[in-house]
């Protein structure tokens, strides 16, 4: 029951209009009954294991508030040891397997099956940054239903925005509805649709064949493949969270966001800032601050840069590939500082055109990381980046031509002078497209102040712009594919 | 701005969302009225399952006739749309054809007509039923989801909820309320119609209208325009038969459901006591090769071939219906294809004399 089926359509029109039928004093049981639902929708045993896991971390946080230290510990350790057998189980036999070469551990997958429970990265972060909290700033503990409703709140429960105390307890204060939330939910909910559906699943149909057989293409179109995985994955991720928002301010909530135009960004530092944000502001309070963040000297604070980032890679998929991603941009916000530090360069341009480069170079950098993110394997993934430096159009051709140049002539009579050239990415013309609506939606985002002079159209511009974007979908829809962030 | 109970029109913003979805809704039906619709559609397949209806009346007028011919009914697909009833009437004058076939015709559209029928009392003297081995495959990379989308009613696939898959019930639902996600109006057709009228827009709105009427005199059976009309050379038909193999057939994994459907269907005609006989239409001599030498089936242990037959006889033989295999039939020899699997016009005679034999001998 993704967000962009249409049994979420039914659930959440009959949620939202019992919701605000219901008298105040039902909301806040209806919603979690709400939340329980959507999640054994997905799954009816890990409803259970859900629940229990909600449970423990309340009894654990009561603990906390009574001074007990040693639970906080025990919460925290428990929530990563639950993620990490659920996440990790498979990733470490690999491992394993890898280093040791037993034939046990590459037969342990046949033998133990491990399903991942729907939103566990997302809910054990939330669950041990409000243990963390306790401890550290004394908050006053919610009821066990505000608790399970904070983490069992349907509209995160696919793929966050990773919640914090304070972003969601004084929602619970005031159930209202106000003009501004309902028109700022139709604005999310078509923004959001119309990014996953009509940008991030036909660019999904483009790049799929080339990262399924990257030896295949040459290396421009691995590159470009690239560029349009970023196209893609922000339009997926930010257009769930869009769905997510708007579905917190139908019920009168409000949640926080996770991107603020994150390929205008100027440097590394700015990105992480406005991409995933509730991440990388979670890494940074619960992982950076405590391993002594930038207080510790500089070689200490490069150090701890790569290891949240990496850490950051390791949260999104048990996988090489995402260690590598994580890695690299530790290593390049590392190198953003030591620029910084040791040669005094300013990172940020002045001029508008150097402006405008940075922030392509940024996205470029995102791009090259988007092909180890996107990667099936790490194998899949040396393959691209050895393809982008050595795949030429041609190079089948002259690799033949040095050994067997009889296939090479075989070859031509029966598929011309195009037998032995490598593939080329299909559809670039959509990503010129594509790339406009990126753009569009950046702008949105960077600069809302600009677009809030259109608010006094509200009730006639939402109307209008709803009825467009219904028809935009029904009429341009691909197959709806599952969101990228789903399966983290 | 706090809201109490039952706050609808106190809050009239609550009502935004159902408001624009209600004027979408609206805007939409517009589309569905035939003036406006010739001017994006592009198909005439679905004029074949909204001519059934009166197909049905037809049907259900002419078996209260004093001195009626008996009447065969046919459930096929687009593999029997060819008919011509005129030849039957001439060369079999006890019988008559009522065709219900329909492009992409799946077994859950004949049952949802075999429960009409015996609700209605409707009883026609033979029913025939098509086995196509694609509508049984489950993991086609190219579904046939005409029926889905053109022929069921909801309230069928609600009754039936546990053999549809959500995915189905979704599309199902959401191409019913919606006619542009149904048709998928593109602007640049619209524009071009709207253009030349004369060039575009009238033929193709003469089209669907002589499709209809050819419907009405040939009692479903009526050729699609650019269809299936000529013969397809022989390299051209392995290319098609390889074509259409990898689309509809590859991986294969047998769909049950399609079974209860079909079951369902005996079970209907069997209450008012019509006689039964399945079918599986001949396929071009290349398509069928492949069927039997690709190991596609069951995690490529087996062919296509040796997966589903079994099956289709099992159940034949449980149910005592006559199973009339065409593929196998040495008899049978006409094999002028129009595609990889659909016979010509050419081989329509001989194919009417095949089924037309084995009803008249029953």
């Amino acid at each position: 029951m993704l967000f962009n089926s249409i049994p979420f359509l039914f659930f959440f029109a009959l949620v939202y209009t019992l919701y605000w039928t219901f008298p105040n004093s039902f909301r806040k049981p209806f919603l979690l009954f709400a939340g329980l639902f959507f999640y054994g929708s997905f799954n009816l045993s890990f409803l259970i294991h859900f629940i229990l896991i909600i449970s423990f971390n309340y009894y654990c946080l009561i603990q906390v508030s009574k001074k007990k230290q040693y639970w906080l510990k025990i919460g925290v350790i428990a929530n990563i040891i639950n993620l990490g057998f659920f996440k990790y189980f498979y990733f470490f036999n690999r491992l394993l397997a890898d280093l040791t070469g037993y034939p046990f551990f590459e037969n342990v997958p046949q033998i133990i099956h491990i399903a991942l429970p729907l939103s566990i990265s997302f809910y054990s972060f939330q669950a041990i940054a409000s243990l963390v909290d306790q401890a550290r700033e004394d908050l006053p503990i919610p009821s066990y239903l505000d608790y399970s409703l904070f983490l069992a709140f349907f509209p995160v429960l696919i793929a966050g925005p990773i919640m914090r105390r304070h972003d969601f307890f004084p929602n619970l204060e005031n159930f209202n509805a106000d003009k501004e939330k309902i028109y700022k939910a139709c604005y999310f909910l078509m923004s959001g649709l119309v990014k996953k559906v009509l940008v991030a699943d036909p660019m999904s149909t483009t790049i799929t064949p080339i990262f399924s057989n990257p030896t295949h293409y040459d290396g421009i179109s691995l590159f470009l493949a690239g560029i349009c995985y970023s196209i893609q994955v922000y339009c997926d991720f930010s257009g769930l969270t869009d769905m997510a928002r708007s579905l917190a301010y139908f019920l009168g909530f409000e949640i926080p966001e996770n991107f603020k135009g994150p390929f205008f960004s100027l440097t590394g530092r700015e990105l992480w800032r406005r991409w995933h944000i509730t991440l990388s502001f979670w890494l940074r309070d619960y992982i950076y601050f405590p391993l002594g963040g930038s207080r510790l000297g500089k070689a200490r604070t490069y150090i701890n840069l790569i290891i949240i980032m990496t850490v950051g890679g390791f949260w999104h998929g048990a996988d090489y590939t995402f260690i590598c991603w994580g890695f690299y941009w530790g290593c390049i916000l590392a190198l953003e500082k030591v620029i910084e530090d040791k040669l005094g360069w300013d990172l940020i341009p002045q001029t508008l055109l150097f402006k405008w480069i940075k922030a392509f170079l940024i996205f470029v950098l995102f791009s090259i990381s988007g092909l180890m993110f996107r990667s099936n394997s790490a194998r899949s993934m040396v393959e691209l980046f050895q393809g982008i430096v050595l795949n030429s159009k041609d190079s089948l051709s002259i690799s033949l031509n040095f050994t067997q140049a009889w296939i090479l002539h075989g070859g031509g009579l029966l598929g011309g002078r195009e037998f032995f050239s490598l593939l080329k990415i299909e559809n670039l013309e959509r990503v010129a497209y594509m790339g406009i609506a990126l753009i569009i939606f950046h702008h949105i985002q960077y600069f809302p102040e600009k677009w809030a002079t259109l608010k006094r159209f509200d009730p006639y511009l939402c109307i209008v712009c709803g009825v467009i974007s219904i028809f935009l979908l029904a009429t341009l829809s691909h197959e709806g594919g599952e969101f990228i962030y789903y399966k983290f | 701005m706090k809201v109490n109970e039952l706050n609808w029109f106190k809050e009239k913003v609550l009502l935004l969302p159902f408001l624009i979805f209600i004027i979408a809704f609206g805007l939409d039906k517009f589309l569905s009225l035939e003036g406006v619709h010739t001017y994006f559609s592009k198909t005439l397949s679905d004029i074949n399952y909204i001519q059934k209806e009166e197909l049905y009346q037809d049907l259900q007028k002419y078996l209260q006739t004093p001195q009626r011919k008996k009447v065969l009914v046919y459930f096929g697909n687009s593999r029997a749309l060819l008919f011509n009833k005129d030849y039957i009437e001439t060369k079999y004058p006890e019988w008559t054809l009522f065709n219900f076939s329909v492009p992409g015709g799946r077994p859950d559209y004949a049952l949802q007509w075999a429960e009409r029928f015996a609700q209605d009392g409707t009883r026609p003297d033979f029913v025939l039923f098509d086995h196509s081995t694609e509508l049984y495959n489950s993991q086609a990379s190219l579904k046939v989801d005409e029926t889905l989308t053109n022929g069921l009613k909801v309230g069928f696939v609600l009754r039936h909820w546990k053999y549809f898959t959500t995915s189905e019930i979704s599309t199902l639902l959401a191409k019913r309320m919606f006619y542009a996600y149904l048709y998928r109006p593109k602007l640049e057709v619209i524009l071009a119609r709207a253009k030349a009228r004369e060039t575009y827009l009238y033929p193709y709105q003469n089209l669907r209208m002589g499709f209809v009427s050819q419907l009405k005199l040939g009692q479903g059976s009526a050729i699609t325009p650019g269809t299936h009309e000529g013969i397809m050379p022989e390299g051209l038909l392995k290319k098609s038969s390889f074509g259409d193999f990898n689309s509809y057939l590859v991986p294969f994994v047998f769909d049950d459901r399609m079974l209860y459907f079909f079951q369902g269907s005996v079970s209907e005609f069997r209450k008012i006591g019509v006689p039964m006989a399945s079918i599986w239409v001949r396929l071009s001599l290349p398509y069928f090769e492949l069927f039997k030498s690709q190991k596609v089936a069951n995690e490529k242990r087996e062919t296509v071939y040796e997966n589903w037959l079994p099956k289709i006889e099992d159940f034949q033989r449980k149910n005592q219906l006559p199973f009339w295999n065409m593929n196998d039939d040495k008899n049978y020899n006409c094999n002028a294809f129009s595609d990889a699997g659909h016979m010509s016009p050419a081989c329509y005679v001989d194919y009417t004399n095949y089924i037309m034999k084995r009803v008249t001998e029953k």
